[in-house]
Parts: C-alpha cells; sequence; structure tokens
C-alpha cells in the first residue's frame, strides 16, 4: 500500500473525496514525514502547526458537508518570499526575521479559497538571489539544492508536502524543480497576481508551482490565477482552463540545439535519449537555432535584473548593507551603476527579440530543451541559469518535467515552453510528455 | 561602446557611490557586467520594431 507522504495532491483529494483518508490523518502523516527528514534535509523555515491541524479539522467538516474546495484537505508549502497572513515572511534576510504586514499574499488567499492548508514556509535564498541556502539536497546531500526557490523543490521532491509554490526572476522554478526530479510550472508572466510577493525585479518576477504530476502542478496554478486589482499585469485575463480530457494527438516541439552546447555530457546524452522516445512515441520534434545568441539574452537578463533589483533593495539596503548576502549585494551595487538609458533599450530591446520567438511558434505546440545545463552541481552554487533564463525574459509559461535520472543518479528534466497565455494546450503537451517516462523514484540520499 | 568603454564608466559611477575600495572588491563583477552591457548595447532597436507599451508587453 503507498504510504500517504507518496501520494500526489490529486490522489490525495481522490482519497479524501470518497472519505477513504481524513484530511487530519493526511496532515498528520506529512508532519511525520517533516519530522524525521527536516533535521537533515532543512527546507523549513517556519511552520503553522496549530493553524494547519486546525485547518485540517475544518477540512474534515467540509468533506463531510458537501462543502469542500477543489484543493481542500492539501498541505502546502510557500517560498519565503510570499506573505501569509500567519507566519512571518523574511526573504532570508535577518532585518526581516518578524516581518509580517498581517495579509496573505492574493496566491495565497485564492488557495485558501480553494480548501489547501498553508502548512509553512520553506527556505530561499536571500531575496530570490544566488547565495545558497542551507539547505540540503536530498539526492546527495553533497550537491546543492539549487535557489532560489530551493525549500519549495526540496520539500517537495522529499515527500514532506504534495506542492509547494516557488517565484521565477531567472530560473528559480525550473532549475531546483529540475535538479530535484519534480515537475514546476510557472505561467505566463500576469496570470498569477505578484501582490504580496517581496520583489527582486518587477518585469521579471513570477509565481510558479512544484508538484510530483503535471496535473498538481496545473490544478493549483489554476486555483491561482484571474484578474487581481493589486496587479495590473492581471487585469485582463481570466483564469485558464484545465484539459478536459487527455491529449491524445503527438505534439510538434522545436528542440533548440544551442543549449545541448552549454550542457554538460550527461544531460546532452540523456536529453537526447528523452527526446529519442518522445519521437518514438509519436510527436514530432524539428531540431531549430534561437534567432538570437543566447549570450545576447543572458545579456539582457543581467542588465534588466540587476537593475530593477538595485531599485527595489534601494531602501533596505541603505539601512541594512552588512545583513546582505555577498553575491547579492555585489549585484546590487553593479546595478545601481547601470544608466537609465541602457536599461530602457534593453526593455526595448526585449520586446523586438519577443515577437522574433513568436515567430517560431507557427506550427508547433512549444520548444523543448534541457531543463538545466547540468545535473546539481556542488553546494557552493545554486546553478546556472542558462537554459531558464531565455523563457523569463520573455514571460512564456514553462514547464520542467522529470525524464530519469543521469549517470550520478541525479535528476534530469525536460523544460517545455508554450505560446504566452495558452496554457490550455501547453499542459495537456506536458501531460502527454510525462506519461512518456516512468515515474520518478523518491530521493534515496539517507 | 566597447567592453572597456563600458567598464571605464561603471566603475566611475560606482567609485563616486561606494569607493575605490569596493570597486577594488567588485573588479571581476564589474568587467563581466560591462561585457554584457556592451553586447546589448551594441544590438540595435530601429524605430519601426517599436511598441509604446513596450513595458508591459505582455499585460
Amino acid at each position: 500500500m503507498t504510504e500517504l507522504h507518496e501520494l500526489t495532491a490529486i490522489q490525495a483529494l481522490g482519497r479524501m473525496r470518497s472519505g477513504e483518508l481524513s484530511p487530519v490523518t493526511y496532515h498528520d502523516a506529512l508532519l511525520s514525514r517533516i519530522e524525521a527528514r527536516e533535521p537533515t534535509i532543512k527546507a523549513w523555515v517556519s511552520m503553522d502547526r496549530d493553524g494547519a491541524r486546525e485547518a485540517a479539522k475544518v477540512a474534515k467538516h467540509a468533506y463531510a458537508d458537501g462543502s469542500a474546495g477543489p484543493l481542500c484537505g492539501i498541505p502546502v508549502g510557500i517560498k519565503d518570499l510570499i506573505l501569509t497572513e500567519h507566519l512571518p515572511t523574511s526573504g532570508n534576510f535577518a532585518p526581516l526575521k518578524d516581518f509580517n504586514p498581517g495579509y496573505d499574499a492574493t496566491c495565497i488567499a485564492r488557495l485558501r479559497e480553494a480548501g489547501a492548508i498553508i502548512l509553512g514556509k520553506v527556505e530561499t535564498t536571500q531575496f530570490a538571489g544566488r547565495d545558497p541556502t542551507r539547505t540540503h539536497n536530498p539526492w546527495n546531500l553533497e550537491r546543492t539544492a539549487s535557489g532560489s526557490s530551493s525549500g519549495s523543490a526540496v520539500a517537495v521532491a522529499d515527500r514532506m508536502v504534495p506542492i509547494s509554490l516557488g517565484t521565477q526572476t531567472g530560473g528559480s522554478v525550473i532549475r531546483p524543480a529540475g535538479y530535484m526530479g519534480v515537475v514546476g510550472f510557472t505561467p505566463t508572466f500576469g496570470r498569477i497576481s505578484r501582490y504580496g510577493l517581496l520583489p527582486r525585479s518587477y518585469s521579471f518576477d513570477m509565481i510558479g508551482v512544484m508538484g510530483r504530476s503535471v496535473a498538481d502542478a496545473a490544478l493549483f496554478a489554476a486555483a491561482m490565477t484571474g484578474p487581481d486589482p493589486h496587479d495590473r499585469a492581471t487585469l485582463k485575463r481570466s483564469p485558464f482552463k484545465l484539459p478536459e480530457t487527455v491529449v491524445s494527438r503527438s505534439p510538434r516541439l522545436l528542440l533548440f540545439e544551442e543549449f545541448f552546447d552549454v550542457s554538460s555530457d550527461d544531460v546532452t546524452k540523456h536529453v537526447t535519449e528523452a527526446v529519442d522516445r518522445l519521437t518514438a512515441a509519436g510527436a514530432k520534434v524539428r531540431r531549430a537555432r534561437l534567432p538570437v545568441p543566447l549570450d545576447l539574452l543572458i545579456s539582457m537578463h543581467t542588465v534588466i535584473l540587476i537593475t530593477e533589483a538595485s531599485s527595489t533593495q534601494a531602501s533596505q539596503l541603505a539601512k541594512h548593507r552588512e545583513a546582505y548576502a555577498p553575491g547579492l549585494l555585489s549585484q546590487l551595487d553593479i546595478g545601481s551603476a547601470i544608466p537609465a538609458t541602457a536599461y530602457v533599450h534593453t526593455q526595448r530591446l526585449r520586446h523586438r527579440i519577443r515577437l522574433q520567438f513568436e515567430d517560431l511558434l507557427k506550427g508547433v505546440d512549444g520548444f523543448i530543451l534541457p531543463s538545466t545545463s547540468e545535473v546539481a552541481p556542488d553546494r557552493s552554487t545554486i546553478g546556472p541559469r542558462l537554459c531558464q533564463t531565455p523563457w523569463t525574459i520573455l514571460g512564456w509559461p514553462v514547464f520542467t518535467i522529470p525524464a530519469g535520472l543521469g549517470d550520478e543518479d541525479l535528476p534530469i528534466g525536460l523544460q517545455l515552453v508554450g505560446a504566452p497565455f495558452k496554457e490550455t494546450k501547453l499542459i495537456g503537451v506536458a501531460d502527454w510528455i510525462e506519461r512518456q517516462f516512468d515515474p520518478m523514484p523518491s530521493p534515496n540520499a539517507f | 561602446m566597447s567592453p572597456d568603454e563600458v567598464a571605464t564608466k561603471l566603475r566611475h559611477t560606482l567609485v563616486a557611490k561606494l569607493g575605490e575600495k569596493r570597486v577594488e572588491e567588485l573588479a571581476s563583477e564589474i568587467e563581466a557586467t560591462a561585457k554584457q552591457l556592451a553586447m546589448v548595447l551594441s544590438e540595435p532597436v530601429e524605430l519601426n520594431d517599436e511598441d509604446p507599451d513596450f513595458m508591459r508587453p505582455l499585460v
């Protein structure tokens, strides 16, 4: 019999709806799992133990009286960069260790409304920067837990919670999810309100979901979408729909060759094999080159990111310079010297490049490439952003889908990029891809 | 502008803001950022590429 912590969110929801599983029993099983693993893994910053158990009791009654929402009784881990009413949000920044404005971010309020239980806050690198956290990788304790959403990825991979929220400003959902062998999903910029997210970069920051299946990640992302008057980027978009049926048609995909040029042999070999498997299953995969050099995309990301981050952090930096991690501080210092004209030029260029990529979408269902350019490296780094950053520049929806283990028994992911605001189609393609691979085993570092 | 010229401008601004010592600490990162900034600035954006709402393109 499957242990309760091994259930995906949708499996747990099914058992709770049928009365086979009590939300309280499920909550207690996950807490036991966390208690057993957390002393080594260190994924959590804080937990709302009393509040979560009380919410599980409410969920039990909701199932009994027929009022249960679509996510009722599922405990979720929240990156410690997103405001939650009952727990502080520090952004891994010591001066903010007790920071709590006393309200939920819009995405959190929507999860609660749908019945999800906010179990606690999980580790983030400082303000989603590049300095690694204390969290350990459950696949190999000597390898990085990545970032910035390190706790989010590890908590899901290590079966502590079925779902977590992360954020992506460069590659901070896709990279850690890829390294940990879980699904990561970031919908189009403007789909999920950022109100209540401590900002790093206004024009890049996006909220994403990690889970152990495409369907899980899509279900929770869909629940958070829709207009929010507090975030104007969301105003014109209604929530996307989940696919009603399984996609039967084999997808047409474009594979960008440049990402193999920057990937390790291990990743290149296994992703090539994964693509061959998709082709054998009927996918039409065409190879192509990026419309602009990868170096240019990475450079654009740097210019915009460090300029915006330098602005968003200016007030804290003036008061608490000594509290900043060294990698982030360097970026903030240099970002403060970028000329305004250079920043605006880069944003204009970004628009032109987005049009060039749109042309490549004609006749295909999405782009595929490795999720990361290597398996999880050592703990001194969160890992490179080469494979993720181009799509953050575009603001398009992205999945990472686990594609097995590489030569070092570490996870390797396939990344799927879709057209803006076409999530319903993308979820169908992601689901098709997921079905071509065996389920990922549990991490086994200890 | 060449990467060296961009680096000189960045250093000049940063010395005024943060002092010589900090700029020395940041030397390699300033150089790397200057290369990236020079690459971006060398890429032309023509007026006929323009979108008046380029700052909020996906909204």
